[in-house]
């Protein structure tokens, strides 16, 4: 928990670049990350943070439900990692798709024979769903 | 840089400074507690380096084998100095789980919850403990106006008390007097007698010698030798002829001289004391103008204030005792009250009578509830914690035992250092509740009290003492005699033996002195008085000396509590007396009853000797105005320990005194006869310690009471005096001995006086006797018995001697509480008392009952009675104490049942000591508590209303007839019940005197019986209440209850009445112990319903009613379309006929109850013509039966009449008046308004019951008058709009006018918080039912807003709602609630 509020108030003081992580009002284990939500579990930090992106996106490595695929995330979590450090690794997964791992397999498909498009229905995907039009 | 050393001192996974930094083999640190232990892989045994992710094993002996990275804490440590930080304040501890949020964290005990728990968590409850000491803080400020309301009250009172004492005692003087005259009249006549007689010997001595003259001259000269003419013959012969005839008739009724000229008092004196008590009215019931400052009018006279200051010299008496214990040695003086005994005393305070205090008790329970509930009670039940502020030296509040935060070394502390360090830091706020009583200063008396407890607490505090001293000096006359009190002080600190010792050498020294002062004083009486007297004197000395020495032997003897030397000593010197005493008597009979009470004495324990020191002094502050400072004086004194030596002193004065008044007594009362002398001697038996100091009393009763010119002001005098003498040991003797015995040896002169006119004087004597004889009687064996409660038993003996002896006691007022009191004791001991006697009758039987259990004389019966009813009134408005309830109890019981009980009953009340009234347990019937208890409201009704007695006397009667379960029907009795079984003065007066409240209550009783029902099966099951209920008598017996219940209502201490019917329950549950049980009970404002659980569905006490709520009753229908069923139900409504209207909304129709649920009818379907609806919403009835219906999507109301049938609609959709937006809530007023919530128009439209539109209040918004989705509305009998203000979480009330009266509540889930409350409701006594949707919870809230209670939680069980809608009450206080997603109404 000293941790967390630890975390926190260093991420509100120097957020990262990009990304602004904003902690619940009524949980401080749930942060509020643009278009994700992220939550620490009970374990935290002995165990992943929870990450979802809320709206849809098109990207090879995040599902339909906004779910990611980031090893960090899953079994290469380290307790020394932090929330800044996820969100700046999630940020590099968003600027570097991994279609070789993907979970969205069609997607990665396109990535892999198309990048451009895929880039481009990526693009689109953004302004529709996370902008609003 | 220094960033980044803090980083490289800084655990990766904590992101604290390194604890126990400990080296992995890849040479990255983790903080051993609790880092590392998150890193093992317990499958694996291997750690994985957070850092870089590399695996160790872990080493045989777990994590703790990795090396400590020993550089990285010098590292820390040299941070540590070079930055100054403050070192790890956790270094040695060991983490644990908090056992609030559950990590691993350093943790200590939280007060606040008594869990191990983490700072961050602490600091939450920190944050909680705050606010609610702000919030009670704020109460209490709000309610703290009251206190001083009635401190001016009593200070006012007080003066008026004062006037009216002296000029009462003025004329009881006069009236004295006059009455003197009157009897002694008699000796005048047969003065005359005896002139005649004597006038008559002279001229039969002169017919003889004449005669004489003539036999002699006719025997002589008749003869011839003398030439007598026949003229001169003629004459001698009709002269000798006449004196024969003369001597024939001459017959001299011998008769009228011979026999012995005897005072026959009419009847008895019996009759002639009563009526002399009942001849003055010395009427505490003129007192209306006395009991100005309380509302509750004229309940409350001056016996009110005087069993107020009673109570509290009781309270400070048996603080004190418990500062010493209650046997001897058994507690150490140092023991400190505990919160319970205090909160029984203020219980007592409570169930003590005077209404007028009741109400203030009452509103201040219910003002301060929650103050006393979170702050003391919290308290209470942890009496384990350390109790930081509640230290020895600090003062406290008298009444209250409220801590003065100011005193406590603690809080001088945390200001000491939020002044040094400037830190924002604190600890608490300034004065968080700083509910010390003020003490007031305004009755002398009070005055005294808080200077004795405060003395008592802070006896050891220099500091304080000074202050006390200054307080007391600016106080009044007391002055002197606190100062010299506080150089006693001192001597308490000391260790309980050293204590006692110098106590002991206190004693011994002022009894020296005191002997040394007794013969003085007597020998200069000695040449006044008689030879007798001498005798007396040099007795007394005698007495004295060895009085002394024993005691000293003791002393010396024992380092413990002096029991047995002082009782040894106590005990010859009683029985000296005694047997003393016997010879003078002269009667048998007496010497057995010394004997006994000798018995008594010795089994007594010092703690009486405290006690009728105590008493003594009590009484006499009670007597007199100008008593009082010297008492006040003394009583401090007294509490600090060096009472013992003042009572030490009075007791042996009082030895030497009691010396006096027997050869008085014995003096008057060779020609009185055995009355007088088993008085004495009973009395001095009896009491044993307390009986010599009794019968010093006595002898100043006496005095007073014979010397009636200057007798109070004597008596107040020669208290004084004696207390001077007592700390100053010395110079007052000669005053002293004036005051004592000087009067005495009037007394006895006057006494042999009359001696010559053997009636008047007997009557004399046994008065002047008797009232000592009571006053010493009751004192004594009162205060032997309770040794600790004996303050107000005193005071009101006391008193009632003082006026009941020359005055004989009079007072309508008097007479009145008498007969009051008195039938309820007639009740218990022969319940065919209860006819309406006058008083008097009434008090006869009840001496009559007495002489035959008591063996004591007649005169002294009298005197009994009449100090009873005064005692008993006294105690009665006193009754708050629990000692006075005993006191009262314990007369009873004494006078009841004799001796042999009065023993019995004298251990059981040490025992018990504070137990109520449970003597009267004791006693034949087990009723008789219960009588007693409800006794004691009653007499003080009954002498407010006189009228209302016959009533009371009835009710008293049906108590004890009823027995246990009637008094614990009586607890759960109502104002209702007795109102409407009998509508009495009783009631009538209750009503008036509490208008609707009553009135309403009056309006439930057709539900009394069941009510009683309710009570009894609160004590037992619940089933029991029909046996009760069957019981003629038991009407009565709710009277007489209902009479408590209906006080404490009225008086706003609705928790009171709760408290007392729980109590009484108790009561009858358990008997006497149970009883204590109850008290406490009864202090802790937030009775738990535990013992009177039952939900008591009927009657009028709706607040205990409501506290009590919790479990269902009835639940109707569940889901469906069919008649009886619900889809979600939403408006509630009642009907006039206690029908239930439930608008099934979306069945879109109304359905009908009766009470018991049974469904009745139905009306209306889907749609949008008439008498169609679209998901209705609130109903409404008003008094005529017409249903009004928000039709909520239909934008309109609907109005059908009682069948059901449409009789008009109004409204549309829309903004303007008379338009609505999806209309909600309905509800009507008495009048026929009209109050439709509009919901989506966010406020509150009023219309004539025709629909014409009215007016309209509120407009969206969240300030104060502004609605926010308002839902549903009621209107309270007293025209108050409650709405509730959905979306902003709270219930605004508004008046007629749509002003806004009150807001609360806010979001949250605490009490008193709302999460989209819905329905609401309020009852005819305006308390507020909010259906607390959010939180599926009904709230129950004082008409002030104040949280009453709330109940329920989320489900489909009984008792829990999901989605609350409507609520309602029916007028026996059964709530409505219709529970949305279960589909059904519930019914509690």
């Amino acid at each position: 928990m000293i941790a967390i509020v630890m975390e926190t108030q260093r991420l509100m003081a120097e957020p990262v670049p990009g990304i602004s992580a904003v902690p619940d009002e009524t949980n401080a284990r749930y942060f509020h990350v643009v278009v994700a939500e992220l939550f620490l579990p009970e374990e935290y930090p002995m165990s992943a943070p929870k990450v979802r992106f809320m709206t849809k996106i098109y990207h090879p490595n995040i599902d339909k439900l906004g779910r990611i695929c980031l090893d960090i995330l899953k079994d290469k979590w380290s307790p020394a990692l932090q929330i800044r450090t996820v969100l700046l690794s999630i940020q590099a997964l968003l600027s570097a798709p991994n279609p070789d791992d993907p979970l969205a397999n069609d997607v990665a498909e396109l990535w892999k024979v198309n990048e451009s498009e895929a880039i481009r229905i990526a693009r689109e995907w953004t302004r529709t769903y996370a902008m609003g039009n | 840089m220094a960033q980044q050393l803090e980083q490289l001192l800084t655990c990766c996974i904590c992101l604290d400074r390194f604890r126990n930094p400990k080296l992995l083999p890849c040479q990255h640190s983790v903080c051993m507690e609790p880092c590392m232990e998150g890193l093992v892989d317990y499958v694996r045994r291997q750690v994985k380096c957070p850092e870089c992710r590399a695996e160790h094993r872990i080493p045989y002996n777990g994590v703790q084998g990795f090396p400590s990275n020993v550089t990285l804490q010098r590292f820390l440590e040299a941070h540590i100095e070079i930055t100054g930080e403050t070192p790890d304040p956790h270094t040695g501890q060991y983490m644990e789980r908090c056992n609030v949020c559950n990590e691993k964290n350093y943790l200590s005990v939280c007060s606040h919850c008594e869990k191990k728990i983490c700072e961050d968590c602490k600091a939450a409850h920190l944050d909680i403990l705050k606010r609610e000491i702000g919030r009670i803080n704020n109460q209490v400020k709000r309610a703290s106006h009251r206190l001083n309301d009635q401190l001016s009250t009593v200070e006012r009172n007080i003066t008026s008390l004062k006037q009216n004492t002296t000029s009462v005692s003025d004329e009881i003087e006069n009236i004295s007097k006059r009455l003197q005259k009157s009897v002694r009249d008699r000796c005048s006549f047969l003065k005359a007698e005896f002139r005649n007689l004597t006038m008559l010997k002279e001229s039969l001595d002169q017919e003889v010698s004449n005669i004489g003259a003539n036999i002699e001259l006719a025997e002589k000269h008749m003869d011839d030798q003398t030439p007598w003419d026949d003229a001169e013959l003629m004459d001698a012969k009709d002269i000798f002829l006449k004196t024969m005839e003369f001597i024939r008739s001459f017959d001299y009724e011998a008769g009228d001289y011979s026999r012995r000229a005897r005072f026959n008092p009419p009847d008895d004196l019996n009759k002639l004391t009563t009526s002399l008590s009942t001849l003055g009215d010395l009427t505490f019931s003129t007192p209306n103008k006395m009991s100005d400052g309380y509302s509750s009018g004229p309940s409350m006279g001056s016996g009110l204030m005087k069993s107020k200051s009673d109570h509290r010299l009781a309270a400070q008496f048996r603080d004190q005792e418990d500062g010493y214990g209650y046997t001897s040695g058994r507690t150490s003086p140092l023991m400190r009250r505990r919160f319970g005994e205090r909160n029984t005393e203020r219980h007592d305070e409570d169930s003590s009578a005077d209404s007028g205090r009741r109400r203030f008790r009452s509103r201040f329970m219910r003002k301060e509830e929650d103050e006393e509930r979170s702050v003391r009670f919290a308290e209470e039940d942890g009496p384990k914690r350390q109790r930081v502020f509640d230290t020895e030296d600090v003062s406290r509040g008298p009444l209250s035992g409220i801590v003065r935060l100011y005193d406590s070394p603690r809080v001088m502390k945390r200001f000491q250092e939020r002044d040094q360090n400037k830190t924002k830091k604190k600890e608490e706020p300034p004065k968080p509740a700083q509910p010390t009583l003020p003490k007031p200063p305004a009755t002398p008396i009070q005055r005294k009290t808080s200077r004795q407890t405060s003395n008592e607490d802070e006896i050891d505090k220099i500091k304080k003492q000074n202050k006390n001293t200054d307080s007391t000096s600016g106080a009044t006359a007391t002055t002197p005699t606190a100062n010299t009190s506080t150089p006693s002080t001192p001597t308490t600190p000391k260790p309980a033996g050293e204590r006692v010792s110098s106590i002991r050498d206190d004693e011994r020294q002022s009894r020296s002195d005191r002997t040394s002062t007794s013969p003085r004083s007597s020998a200069n009486h000695s040449p006044a008085s008689s030879i007798t007297r001498e005798d007396d004197s040099s007795r007394r000395n005698e007495y004295s000396r060895s009085r002394a020495e024993s005691n000293a032997s003791g002393a010396n003897g024992t380092t413990s509590r002096p029991t047995p030397a002082r009782k040894t000593s106590v005990d010859t010197g009683v029985t000296s007396v005694a047997q003393r005493a016997y010879p003078f008597s002269r009667s048998s009979s007496n010497s057995s009853v010394g004997d006994k009470d000798k018995n008594t004495s010795g089994t007594r324990s010092p703690r009486t000797l405290d006690t009728a020191g105590y008493e003594r002094r009590l009484s006499r502050s009670n007597s007199t105005d100008s008593n009082k400072s010297g008492d006040g004086s003394s009583s401090p004194k007294k509490a600090t320990g060096a009472a013992f030596s003042t009572e030490e002193l009075k007791n042996r004065f009082v030895r030497t005194d009691s010396k006096p008044s027997t050869s008085k007594v014995e003096s008057s009362s060779r020609s009185s006869g055995p009355s007088n002398s088993r008085f004495q001697s009973r009395f001095l038996g009896r009491a044993g310690t307390p009986s010599v100091e009794t019968s010093k009393e006595s002898g100043n009763e006496d005095e007073d009471d014979e010397t009636t010119e200057d007798s109070e002001s004597e008596e107040s005098e020669e208290s004084s005096e004696e207390e001077e003498e007592e700390e100053e040991e010395k110079e007052p003797t000669s005053e002293y001995s004036r005051a004592d015995i000087g009067p005495l040896l009037g007394k006895s002169a006057q006494a042999r006086d009359v001696a010559g006119s053997t009636s008047s004087r007997s009557t004399w004597g046994d008065r002047s006797s008797y009232p000592s004889a009571s006053t010493s009687g009751t004192d004594s064996g009162y205060a032997s018995r309770y040794g600790s409660n004996s303050d107000n038993s005193n005071g009101s003996s006391n008193n009632s001697s003082r006026y009941g002896a020359p005055t004989s006691n009079s007072s309508s007022t008097d007479a009145g509480a008498t007969s009051h009191r008195r039938p309820s004791y007639l009740d218990s001991a022969k319940p065919q008392a209860k006819e309406k006697e006058d008083e008097f009758e009434s008090k006869y039987p009840y001496s009559s009952k007495y002489l035959n259990r008591s063996r004591a004389a007649v005169p002294e019966e009298d005197s009994k009675p009449t100090f009873q009813s005064r005692f008993l009134n006294r105690s009665k408005s006193s009754a708050v104490l629990g000692p006075d309830d005993n006191d009262e109890s314990t007369p009873t019981t004494t006078h009841g049942t004799g001796r042999a009980r009065f023993e019995e009953l004298k251990e059981r009340r040490q025992r018990l000591a504070r137990s109520k009234s449970s003597a009267g347990l004791e006693d034949d019937e087990g009723t008789a508590a219960d009588t007693n208890s409800a006794a004691n409201y009653r007499p003080r009704y009954g002498r407010v209303e006189p009228e209302a007695s016959a009533t009371t006397r009835n009710t008293a009667a049906g108590t004890s007839s009823v027995g246990a379960a009637g008094s614990s029907s009586n607890a759960g009795g109502d104002n209702s019940g007795s109102s409407s079984t009998q509508l009495s003065n009783w009631a009538r007066y209750l009503k008036n005197k509490y208008g609707n409240r009553s009135g309403a209550a009056a309006g439930g009783g057709d539900s009394s019986s069941r009510s009683t029902g309710t009570g009894l099966s609160g004590s037992t099951s619940t089933s029991a209440g029909s046996g009760l209920g069957s019981n003629t008598s038991s009407a009565s017996g709710i009277m007489g209850s209902g009479s408590r219940p209906g006080t404490s209502s009225t008086v706003g201490g609705r928790a009171i009445s709760r408290s007392r019917s729980s109590h009484l329950l108790g009561l009858a549950k358990e008997g006497e112990s149970s009883e204590d049980d109850s008290k406490n009970v009864h202090a802790t404002p937030t009775f738990p319903p535990a013992g009177t659980q039952v939900p008591t569905p009927f009657g009028s006490l709706h607040r205990s009613q409501y506290l009590q709520k919790q479990r269902l009753l009835i639940k109707i229908g569940s889901r469906g379309s069919e008649p009886g069923n619900f889809t979600w139900p939403r408006g509630i409504a009642v009907g006039p006929d206690n029908s239930i209207v439930v608008a099934d909304s979306s069945n879109h129709r109304v359905q009908v109850f009766d009470q018991q649920g049974k469904f009745i009818k139905e009306f209306g379907s889907y749609g949008s013509a008439e008498g169609e609806f679209d998901c209705l919403a609130g109903v409404a009835v008003n008094r005529i039966g017409q249903y009004i219906i928000a039709d909520r999507y239909n934008h309109r109301i609907q109005v059908f009449d009682p069948s059901g049938m449409f009789l008009r609609s109004f409204g549309s959709q829309g903004g303007g008046d008379g338009r609505f937006s999806y209309p909600w809530g309905v509800t009507t007023d008495a009048l026929g308004f009209i109050y439709v919530c509009d919901k989506e128009n966010h406020r509150v439209q009023v219309f004539q019951s025709d629909g014409s539109f009215v007016g309209k209040f509120g407009s969206m918004g969240n300030k104060p008058g502004q609605l926010e989705h308002p839902h549903y509305i009621a209107v309270s009998s007293t025209n108050r709009v409650i709405v509730s203000d959905s979306n902003n979480h709270r219930i605004q009330i508004f008046d007629i006018n749509g002003k806004v009266t009150t807001t609360f509540g806010s979001e949250g889930s605490d009490e008193g918080q709302f999460k989209f409350p819905r329905g609401v409701a309020v009852d005819d006594q305006g308390y507020i039912f909010v259906a607390d949707s959010g939180n599926n919870r009904i709230q129950i809230f004082h008409p002030d807003g104040s949280f009453l209670r709330a109940f329920g939680c989320w489900g489909s069980g009984e008792g829990e709602f999901k989605g609350l809608e409507g609520v309602a009450v029916m007028s026996n206080g059964n709530i409505l609630v219709c529970d949305r997603e279960n589909h059904r109404v519930q019914v509690f």
